[in-house]
């Protein structure tokens, strides 16, 4: 079996599965975690597990298609077919897309996904004077933490009016719907709305961070059902590691004879 | 002594780096002128020709008509110039659908254009329409196919024009638009640009939504063109590699009305639909005319659904009440005007011979060359290539997916750097390569393809532009 993506979901996965079938974990990045630091004595763990188990690793090694049976995989070793009988994939989650909120408007520099806001930050890459973050889970909150250095006031619009709260001093704006973006070359709006009324938000960068939802980035594997696929992508926003973990066990453990090829 | 006069003049400068100012210096720069083009953005292909639906048409305007004329004297040749740009090209055809009485009365009508326009046609049954495109609404009444049609990249398409010209020795000028015209004995002697002026024995005016500007600097004719804005949804190749047509409702007398298209990288557009506006910088979408555009193309095809849904985007076509332009200034004898509202992709290699026609009337006595560059070096690309397992060996950068969704690895955004008119910002990345362009919309490879940016510019990330509009990815840096 092939498990695609090393953070807890797959780990967890993997180990469930080595019990009873031949398991090759591959991750576009080096190192197992995901989105968790690889060092972190849960992730150490669940690797441990993974490795007693007999788990194969394909680290640094990226999926991009599966076609029944067979997985196209490139990695420091070259591109290859990887054969396997049943793909799991545990390629965890990211924020909606502009176009899945849906906000509207031009396609502005300025407007990121809260990942790439997250790591230009890291980079040192100020990423506003004005900035919005829009949503209040996981993927917010990380952002936020990233910005923390830089000298810029933060608006957090949170859609859901129970919402909010953990961002301190920041201005947050609970129970309004972001509908689109404006500005020239570089965002200068982001416009809200509730219930019919409009309120426009002045800035310079819109951080978008809402409505976590799953990665789903190799071909043959996006839509369900897809054909030889168990998705095990569990982590709702505010899920902790140890609910993440259980969540994949219980996923996988449903797999039947024929598709861990016993 | 002014700086123009110690410059040599150009025979030719073109002024517009769309796929109508590209196509035409590139067919310019294969005989002996020397050829600039001017283009007023930082990358070709920034304004309709960017975002269109890339359909190459075979038919579209009455038999008779000049525009019916050049996309006569383009679509056959596509399969040729497409494998010789290296442009994404496929041929799937077109199915124009009536669902009401009225329209179903007009489809008679619009076979016989299109087959006196010279190119395939048949009028078909609901049931037939639906046998050669299943999504099809079962209230299709019938339909008129168009096995002609092609898709095209026509991002692609511009670049591979503009990279041709300058192989070619053409001199293509980014960010470097017309300021204004030296004029002496009534004809145009140089344009005025940021850099300083740029000599010219002819100007071509392929502006694009700014002719009218440009023709007023240069003391030509008055010609009213003002944006249309088209808005598209674009929908995951999950659904787009489903459908077998393209799918168009009988159209409307100011627009091909709102479709469901593919395209050739697999995804669907839903789109345009036709807004007249005043501000020609104004690409924003609306969730008002998205929602539009969503139930349209449902009465085509009902499976449509923002499941699918990738990214929403808007550009302004050029309109004019003459719809296209391929002639002299009526005063300005060296200047030539070219401008298409709708078709300028079709008809852009039957616009750039007919230039090249004009020119030879008015007296331009420039031969072909002998041996012209007339072939682009292919990219493999990891998505497309037929035996991705031997990519390594070419380029042990293939080994390094950069965007996952889309499957660009590092040497093929290298390869893009690698040539004369390469990207410079994350969104001229994205129109050579489709990376960042897909389901997640750079969530997980934007930050990697900005380093590649930096790395193969020398800009420092803070410094890397999101669009070439100009704005940066930050506003800063920390450091």
């Amino acid at each position: 079996m092939a498990v695609v993506g090393a953070g807890v979901a797959g780990l967890a996965a993997a180990e469930e599965l080595a019990r009873r079938a031949d398991v090759v974990v591959l991750d576009r990045l080096p190192v197992p975690g995901g989105v968790l630091a690889f060092d972190m004595p849960a992730v150490r763990a669940l690797e441990q597990a993974c490795r007693s188990a007999g788990v194969r690793w394909l680290l640094g090694t990226t999926a991009v298609r599966w076609e029944g049976g067979r997985l196209l995989v490139v990695g420091p070793g070259g591109i290859e077919w990887l054969d396997a009988a049943h793909l799991v994939f545990a390629g965890g989650c990211r924020p909606a897309t502009a176009a899945e909120l849906p906000v509207a408007g031009p396609r502005l520099a300025g407007v990121l996904p809260a990942p790439v806001a997250i790591h230009l930050a890291e980079a040192e890459v100020t990423l506003g004077r004005r900035v919005v973050i829009v949503g209040t889970g996981h993927w917010a909150r990380a952002a936020r933490e990233a910005i923390a250095g830089q000298r810029s006031q933060v608006t957090v619009v949170a859609p859901d009016a129970a919402d909010g709260a953990a961002f301190g001093h920041d201005a947050l704006i609970s129970g309004w719907t972001p509908v689109s973006v404006s500005g020239r070359g570089r965002v200068a709006a982001l416009t809200l709305e509730r219930a019919g009324q409009q309120h426009v938000l002045d800035c310079d960068a819109v951080i978008l961070a809402a409505s976590a939802r799953p990665l789903r980035n190799v071909d043959g594997a996006v839509f369900e059902p897809a054909p030889g696929v168990t998705f095990v992508q569990p982590a709702a926003e505010s899920a902790g590691w140890e609910d993440v973990a259980s969540a994949a066990r219980a996923m996988v453990s449903k797999l039947g004879q024929t598709e861990v090829g016993i | 002594m002014t700086r123009s006069a110690q410059t040599p003049a150009f025979d030719v400068v073109v002024i517009g780096g769309g796929v109508l100012g590209t196509a035409v210096a590139a067919r310019l720069a294969m005989t002996t002128a020397s050829v600039c083009l001017l283009e007023e953005a930082d990358d070709v292909a920034e304004g309709a020709s960017k975002g269109n639906a890339g359909i190459a048409t075979s038919f579209y305007a009455p038999p008779g008509t000049l525009e019916a004329d050049l996309i006569a004297r383009s679509w056959p040749r596509w399969e040729d110039i497409c494998d010789r740009l290296d442009v994404p090209f496929s041929r799937p055809g077109a199915l124009t659908v009536a669902i009401t009485d009225d329209q179903t009365t007009q489809l008679q009508a619009i076979c016989d254009d299109a087959l006196a326009a010279g190119t395939r046609a048949e009028l078909l049954t609901g049931a037939q329409a639906r046998s050669l495109e299943p999504m099809l609404t079962a209230e299709c009444r019938g339909a008129v196919h168009l096995p002609d049609e092609g898709l095209i990249d026509p991002v692609r398409l511009t670049c591979g024009y503009a990279e041709i010209a300058a192989a070619n020795g053409a001199e293509i000028r980014l960010s470097c638009p017309a300021l204004g015209f030296e004029v002496a004995g009534g004809l145009l002697t140089a344009v005025h640009t940021p850099d300083g002026p740029v000599r010219a024995r002819w100007v071509i005016n392929a502006s694009g939504l700014a002719g009218g500007t440009i023709s007023a600097l240069a003391g030509g004719e008055e010609i009213r063109i003002w944006p249309r804005r088209g808005q598209y949804w674009v929908l995951d190749r999950a659904f787009g590699e489903k459908l077998h047509k393209m799918v168009l409702p009988v159209p409307m007398p100011h627009s091909r009305g709102v479709q469901v298209v593919p395209t050739t990288n697999g995804s669907a557009l839903l789109g345009p639909d036709a807004q007249e506006i005043t501000d020609p910088a104004d690409k924003g979408t609306d969730p008002a005319s998205l929602q539009a555009i969503l139930r349209l193309t449902e009465q085509l095809v009902p499976e449509v659904s923002l499941d699918y849904a990738i990214k929403t985007y808007a550009a302004n076509r050029a309109a004019c009440e003459e719809t296209v332009r391929v002639r002299p200034d009526r005063s300005r004898r060296n200047l030539i005007h070219v401008g298409n509202r709708s078709t300028g992709v079709s008809a852009s290699p039957g616009t750039a011979g007919r230039v090249l026609e004009l020119l030879r009337d008015a007296g331009f006595d420039r031969a072909d060359r002998p041996d012209p560059v007339r072939r682009l070096r292919k990219v493999r690309r990891l998505r497309h290539d037929p035996d991705p397992e031997s990519l390594p060996d070419a380029d042990p950068r293939y080994r390094q997916v950069v965007c996952v969704c889309e499957q660009v690895t590092a040497a093929e955004i290298a390869a893009a750097f690698d040539r004369h008119v390469p990207p410079r910002s994350i969104e001229g990345i994205r129109k050579r390569t489709q990376a960042t362009g897909g389901r997640c919309q750079g969530s997980v490879c934007m930050v990697g393809v900005a380093f590649l940016c930096s790395l193969h510019t020398g800009m420092a990330p803070a410094e890397i532009r999101h669009g070439s509009a100009g704005a940066t990815l930050g506003v800063g840096s920390e450091r």
